[in-house]
């Protein structure tokens, strides 16, 4: 308990020092209002917009307000849209976390199956065509990679849309295309565009795990003892390569959340992804601190899962040590 | 269709069909979304493109540049101009029902200070209008504290909504309860940075759209815009990047339209004092002499910046307003590409040896802008000057360039209000903020005869007068070399099976453009 106290804690701070960080950081970038208003705008209107969206205070003066603001729970309103950053962000999270989960679960159901293959085959054609392939998928550009899925799958053959976001269903009061047919059509291109890099780490780690931890006593032990080669790979073996991957997973998940963009915006994905490459461009200042402070708290929400999580898997590990 | 997707569920059949399904209904794809679905909120050319299918006016631009009856069928001016009566169509009713009446109009004007924090409001286009009075039902009088001869066009960008829309907040607009206009479409639901469902309105008075379902898909990236189209997703694009048309042109079944837009981009000369920030001291302001603005702008050759770098698309530029913009002057001839001319008048005006600086413009704001501006550099070098180029960030270029930070810059204006008046005002008027000249003179051209010829342009009340103003306006620019002009930005589209689009002079991506043959 204490431990997770503490990691909270831990949490607010960083936030916190992020904050700062990305206002001053937008705010050295410029002013945003020659890019927000109408060119038929006079100089008397330009005073005026900027008077309205604070601009025209100094620096401090402009953070205080805002930290003040958010203490209070208000991210402030977006300068483009006048709607709440906070509320804009939440709206377009389904959509991310969905794709998120869709690509997390592609590349683990296939990585630990493949890396497990490969290291255990260690040499084989198999494996080395494994390997080989996890090469060329964290190589391949994503922007690149997107673009040919679409040519091909979408614009040649057919089989799959283009782009967008499917029919969204509900389940258990979840709302998300991930339950409706017409939404799993839609999420895969995308989903796979997303997962291929990751399942390519997957695999490497799942191979180079399998190939220590057979060489180890236990498992040996677990030969002798005329165990089944099922479950000396299902239980004894996957369960100690999984330390590293269940990091690897997690943090993965929190850069899937927070760096979609190149993916959302090729395949018209309505998440965050794409509001926030927007907003940067917009210099919409209150929407990119409030997605900023948002991906922290992922983040350290998720490191925290993997830490729970590695007490659960390798009883060895205590969380006292984990903490330092 | 190929086997496979047969499998699929019946759903995304239907999704698959959705684009081949006939006149019925159709999807487009556009690249820009909307702030907000408010037609009061902003005066950007993404929201008001899409306003303008579901919102009526009261006066209309024709595709020439003149006014057309919208819901105003007639209007007149006192003898003392400053009280206007309009009369508004008949038999006109709101997406809900209820008819349309010059209380609806009042209740319009009323609403539109009362949006809030707006970016871009569109109180500056009423800012002229004292008061606004309901005689009757189909009777408007509007009271203007000082004769405003631009009324008319300012009511041509005022989209009227119901009063049932009561107080409504810009954000009832985005889940559609308050979205009651005239319009000849009707929005049946939308989801930001999604899509936009619309709906034909059959009771609408001009022509009714020949689709009975319109879906916009905002589709930013050109990339899956373009493969939408090909995979027969979406049946008519906006904004094809000039380096597909070729590959399109050549596709069964897909055709591209093309259109010079009024988006001039222009090389910016920043002329305020003796020296410039981007040239040594030593040199001075070449910038002050006529004769090397005229140099500059002989070695450009605007041809080649079309043909190679556009790919065709768009027009060497000269003014302003291209043709069919009023304003538009047919005298000022198009400008040669005249290198030798150009040094000769360098050599005149005492800079024979050239100069080094360094030339801004922005990356992705303006179409293939990085290349324009690269030609450009060496265009300029060829006739002895030592430039470097420098692509600044689009978020950091404006500001950069309203806080004059540079000398010589690329930057573009497009007239959306189908006269060029702003565009002359805004650009080329002397800054002067207390006046309202000159907001985007970032090059501080000041010229005593374009003001005054100008100001005469703000006061005409007949067309032809102001016609006559703005054109001897664009004449003195022209003469004084005040910017060099580069080229009218292209605009395309695609479609795809049996429909057509016919682009506005306005440059807008209106569904209602779009007809089945």
């Amino acid at each position: 308990m204490v431990f997770v106290i503490r990691r909270l804690l831990q949490a607010l701070f960083l936030a916190f020092v992020m904050s700062f960080l990305v206002f001053a950081g937008i705010f050295a970038v410029g002013n945003p209002v020659d890019i927000l208003i109408d060119p038929d705008a006079t100089q008397a209107e330009r005073a005026r917009l900027i008077v309205q969206l604070g601009l025209d205070r100094p620096f401090h003066e402009q953070y205080f307000i805002f930290l003040g603001n958010l203490l209070q729970g208000d991210f402030g309103n977006s300068f483009v849209y006048n709607r709440p950053a906070l509320g804009l962000i939440l709206e377009r999270m389904p959509a991310t976390l969905e794709l998120a989960f869709a690509a997390i679960v592609i590349a683990v159901v296939l990585g630990i199956p493949l890396g497990v293959y490969a290291g255990l085959r260690h040499g084989s054609p198999g494996s080395q065509a494994v390997m080989a392939g996890s090469i060329l998928g964290f190589s391949v550009p994503n922007f690149w990679q997107a673009i040919m899925l679409i040519m091909v799958f979408s614009v040649m053959l057919g089989w799959f849309p283009v782009s967008g976001r499917g029919e969204v269903g509900e389940f258990l009061g979840i709302r998300s295309s991930l339950f409706t047919l017409n939404g799993l059509h839609h999420i895969a291109l995308p989903a796979i565009n997303l997962a291929i890099g990751h399942l390519a780490l997957v695999i490497r780690l799942a191979r180079s795990g399998t190939r220590e931890v057979q060489a180890q006593d236990f498992i040996r032990f677990a030969r002798a003892k005329g165990l089944s080669e099922p479950r000396i790979v299902l239980v004894h073996l996957l369960r100690n390569i999984l330390i590293p991957i269940v990091t690897l997973v997690g943090m993965s998940f929190g850069g899937l959340i927070a760096f979609a963009v190149v993916t959302e915006t090729i395949f018209a994905w309505p998440g965050m992804g794409k509001l926030i490459i927007d907003s940067i461009r917009m210099l919409d200042r209150p929407v990119v601190v409030a997605y900023l402070i948002v991906i922290v708290v992922i983040f350290i929400i998720l490191n925290l899962l993997v830490d729970l999580l590695y007490s659960l898997i390798d009883p060895r590990i205590r969380l006292d040590e984990a903490r330092q | 269709m190929t086997r496979l997707s047969q499998f699929l569920g019946a759903t995304a059949i239907a999704a698959l069909m959705a684009g081949t399904a006939g006149a019925q209904s159709i999807t487009a794809g556009l690249a820009a979304a909307p702030s907000s679905m408010d037609p009061h909120f902003a005066t950007t050319g993404q929201n008001q493109q899409l306003a303008a299918v579901m919102y009526d006016r009261l006066i209309h631009i024709a595709p020439d540049g003149s006014f057309a009856p919208g819901l105003a069928t007639e209007w007149s001016v006192s003898d003392d101009r400053l009280t206007w009566t309009f009369t508004l169509r008949e038999g006109v009713t709101f997406h809900d029902g209820s008819p349309f009446t010059a209380a609806d109009v009042v209740f319009t004007f009323d609403r539109i200070p009362e949006v809030p924090n707006s970016p871009a409001p569109f109180t500056p286009r009423l800012a002229a209008i004292e008061s606004a009075e309901a005689v009757d039902d189909h009777t408007l009088v509007i009271t203007t504290s000082a004769p405003a001869p631009g009324l008319p066009t300012d009511l041509s960008t005022i989209y009227i909504v119901s009063q049932n829309v009561g107080d409504a907040e810009s954000a009832d607009f985005d889940r559609s309860t308050a979205s009651i206009g005239t319009g000849p479409f009707r929005q049946v639901s939308y989801s930001p940075g999604e899509r936009l469902v619309l709906e034909r309105n059959p009771d609408y008075w001009g022509d009714v759209p020949d689709f009975e379902q319109v879906t916009i898909r905002f589709l930013e990236t050109s990339a899956s815009r373009i493969a939408s189209l090909q995979a027969g997703e979406v049946d008519f694009v906006d904004a094809v990047p000039p380096n597909d048309l070729e590959r399109l042109q050549a596709m069964d079944g897909v055709s591209v339209i093309a259109a010079p837009s009024a988006r001039m981009v222009y090389m910016g000369l920043d002329q305020l004092e003796d020296t410039t920030v981007m040239i040594d001291p030593e040199v001075g302001n070449p910038f002050r002499d006529p004769r090397v603005r005229e140099a500059l702008s002989l070695a450009i050759n605007r041809d080649a910046i079309v043909d190679r770098i556009q790919f065709g698309s768009g027009l060497p530029a000269n003014q302003f307003a291209p043709e069919g913009i009023f304003g538009h002057n047919p005298d000022i001839p198009a400008i040669p590409y005249d290198p030798d001319r150009a040094r000769a008048l360098l050599e005149e005006a005492g800079f024979g040896d050239g100069w080094a600086m360094t030339i801004h413009g922005p990356t992705g704001r303006y179409i293939n802008d990085v290349d324009v501006l690269l030609a450009v550099g060496q265009m300029w070098s060829q006739i002895g000057l030592d430039i470097e180029v420098e692509n600044v960030p689009t978020n950091v270029y404006f500001g950069r360039a309203t806080d004059r930070e540079f000398s010589a810059f690329m930057v573009a204006f497009g007239i959306t209000t189908g006269e060029s008046s702003l565009a002359l005002r805004n650009v080329l008027g002397t800054y002067d903020a207390d006046r309202g000249w000159g907001a985007n003179n970032r090059f501080r051209y000041s010229s005593e005869a374009f003001d005054a010829a100008l100001a005469e342009a703000f006061d005409a009340f007949e067309d032809d007068a102001r016609e006559a103003a703005l054109q001897e306006a664009a004449r003195i620019a022209a003469e004084e070399h005040a910017l060099v002009p580069l080229h009218w930005e292209g605009n395309n589209w695609a479609v795809r099976g049996d429909i057509t689009f016919t682009p506005s002079p306005d440059g807008r991506s209106l569904v209602t453009n779009l007809s089945a043959n």
